[in-house]
């Protein structure tokens, strides 16, 4: 996991400068070529809105970085042009040192839970065999292909990858279970194993907490930590701040731009970053929960 | 008449006409089942409906050249339903106003069409309810290799369509072109009307594509079961409708769909899962019977829905 490289600077009386990732020397810009994640420079507009401007952002094996920022702030827009389902106006996206296109390289999306047709009648295993469809041909993309002779049938493979990726969300009981039948938190293991099924070494979780109770979050987060120590590269948004201070290596402020990156420690010794991404004022809960996370 | 006189006169010989009706009539069914689920899930009745109603131009001008009737309502029932697919790209307008216009100015040029044809009043009947007389072999060959494909293309893109109907945006990350998908769905659902068309007529044939999915829904959690029983309610329905209406001298597309009603409302008061009678079950025994179908080996995993 690679240190803070970024804290807020003043650059005149009552602004920060922003999206400022540090340079990087031209030998780390080698290395950060073959990082799980390198955003440089994104910028999106949607609508004629502004949506994201410059922003740059790199994540490590096994680091597990937050994407804190208020509503409308692009963070779910971010994992969204990392994965190809919004295109920037400018800036480049590296996964693994090559620009992704839908399917590859695998890149492991978990959307936000209501964004799933959770009445679909199929069980959890068929809901995570869809995070291998698509990514077919002989062999496979991914090296987990599904198409199995002329019949396009899943294939022996793909059915291992599909035990083995809800193995590691601790979901293999309920494989055969209809997924309307689940609870909020096994909804967000189900998509999480959908996710974990083509063994993508980067993981984009959008608000996996959303509607969670405390004790779920927390299974979740744990779980969360345990793939990151596995060597997984995780970007998770959430608007859960004080979970995201507790879980991730480093955290990003972001308000269209980085505002802020850093470890908890870090982030939370220099309140300003906080108050520029929030539009915070003096007293609110948020400054003194931070005051005394 | 009785059940054994419906099954002589189907094998009379000078009643030729009504075998071949039947046969046509439950193969059109049992396809419009299978694609019916997909409307029903996915929500797209509406579209459904609009693609019924826009074969109809494609018909009557077939009809008035002395064309194959039904290339031409597969014709106009394509450049409908790509239309739909096209203009619901822009975000401005909803997928339902682009939908009611296509399908009402579809239905407005069949109108104009066929009533430019001498003595088109029998015949807009025809097309519009259905008539079980004077199918020709050659229907009955065009619906049984047209429904052979329907079902195969169905089967082979099955796992793209479950895709996309669990998650749309996810299933564009995974590389799959969403918008085709949605087109060839949308042709596979104009190809299932078309060869409906001719028993149960233009205006009812929307109730092939949905009550026997939508029955079908109240009675299991499993596509793969929805995906069996619902051309087989579709399939009974229309040789229970056929009956009743040839018993009673009863217009036939009215009767299969009016019998389809009937299985619907059996289902929804009848369900255990789904239907009024769930509500009268406790909800740990609901609970108990989710678990009981929850299997942990891989060897369940691979049965799949």
């Amino acid at each position: 996991m690679s240190a803070a490289r970024v804290l807020p600077t003043r650059v005149s009386a009552g602004q920060v400068s922003v999206g400022q990732v540090s340079p990087v020397p031209a030998s780390t810009h080698l290395a950060g070529a073959l990082r799980p994640l390198a955003v440089e420079g994104l910028s999106v507009r949607l609508g004629g809105n502004q949506v994201l401007d410059a922003v740059n952002l790199e994540v490590d094996r096994g680091e597990l970085m937050g994407l804190i920022g208020p509503n409308g702030a692009g963070k779910t827009t971010v994992l969204r042009a990392i994965v190809g389902l919004v295109t920037p106006e400018a800036g480049t996206v590296l996964v693994d040192g090559r620009r992704p296109t839908p399917g590859r390289p695998a890149v492991g999306y978990v959307p936000q839970s209501h964004d799933v047709a959770w009445d679909f009648p199929i069980t959890v295993a068929d809901a995570v065999m869809t995070g291998l469809t698509g990514r077919g041909g002989r062999g496979g993309r991914s090296g987990r292909g599904w198409r199995a002779g002329a019949l396009r049938r899943p294939g022996a493979d793909a059915w291992r990858a599909v035990a083995g990726a809800l193995a590691q969300v601790g979901m293999a009981d309920l494989a055969g279970r209809p997924v309307a039948h689940l609870s909020g938190g096994q909804r967000q293991r189900v998509l999480l194993a959908r996710a974990l099924a083509p063994a993508p070494a980067l993981l984009l979780l959008d608000e996996p907490f959303t509607g969670l109770d405390l004790p779920t979050s927390e299974l979740l987060a744990t779980l969360f930590a345990d793939l990151a120590r596995q060597g997984h590269a995780l970007v998770m948004t959430t608007h859960d701040i004080l979970a995201a201070l507790d879980t991730c290596h480093r955290i990003a402020l972001l308000n269209r731009t980085i505002v802020a990156i850093g470890t908890p420690s870090e982030l939370t010794a220099d309140l300003d970053p906080w108050i520029t991404t929030f539009h915070l004022k003096a007293g609110s809960a948020l400054l003194r929960a931070l005051k005394t996370a | 008449m009785s059940p054994i006189d419906f099954l002589t006169d189907l094998l009379n010989p000078d009643l030729a006409f009504l075998p071949k009706a039947l046969v046509v009539a439950v193969m059109s069914a049992a396809v419009c089942g299978v694609v019916g689920t997909h409307v029903v899930l996915r929500g797209m009745a509406f579209i459904g409906d609009a693609v019924a109603h826009a074969v109809f131009p494609g018909l009557a001008i077939a009809f008035a050249v002395s064309g194959n009737l039904a290339l031409g309502g597969a014709i106009a029932g394509v450049i409908t339903a790509v239309l739909v697919a096209v203009l619901s790209q822009n975000r401005r307008l909803k997928e339902d106003s682009v939908i009611a216009i296509l399908f009402v100015a579809a239905f407005g040029i069949g109108i104009v069409v066929i009533s430019a044809v001498p003595g088109y009043g029998g015949s807009l009947q025809h097309f519009l309810f259905g008539s079980i007389a004077g199918i020709p072999d050659s229907d009955l060959y065009m619906v049984a290799g047209t429904g052979i494909g329907i079902l195969a293309a169905m089967f082979i893109f099955h796992q793209e369509f479950v895709a996309i109907g669990l998650d749309r945006d996810f299933a564009r990350t995974q590389g799959i072109k969403v918008f085709r998908y949605d087109l060839l769905l949308y042709v596979l659902v104009t190809l299932a009307v078309v060869i409906s068309v001719q028993t149960i007529g233009n205006i009812l044939v929307l109730a092939l594509l949905v009550a026997p999915a939508a029955t079908a829904r109240l009675l299991t959690d499993s596509l793969a079961a929805m995906m069996a029983i619902a051309p087989a309610i579709g399939a009974v329905s229309a040789t229970v409708g056929l009956y009743i209406s040839w018993s009673w001298d009863l217009p036939t597309g009215g009767t299969i769909v009016l019998v389809l009603t009937a299985a619907f409302l059996a289902a929804w008061l009848l369900s255990p899962r789904r239907g009024r009678r769930s509500r009268s079950i406790p909800a740990t025994m609901a609970t108990r019977r989710s678990q009981k179908r929850a299997t942990p080996s891989t060897t369940a995993i691979r049965s799949g829905s």
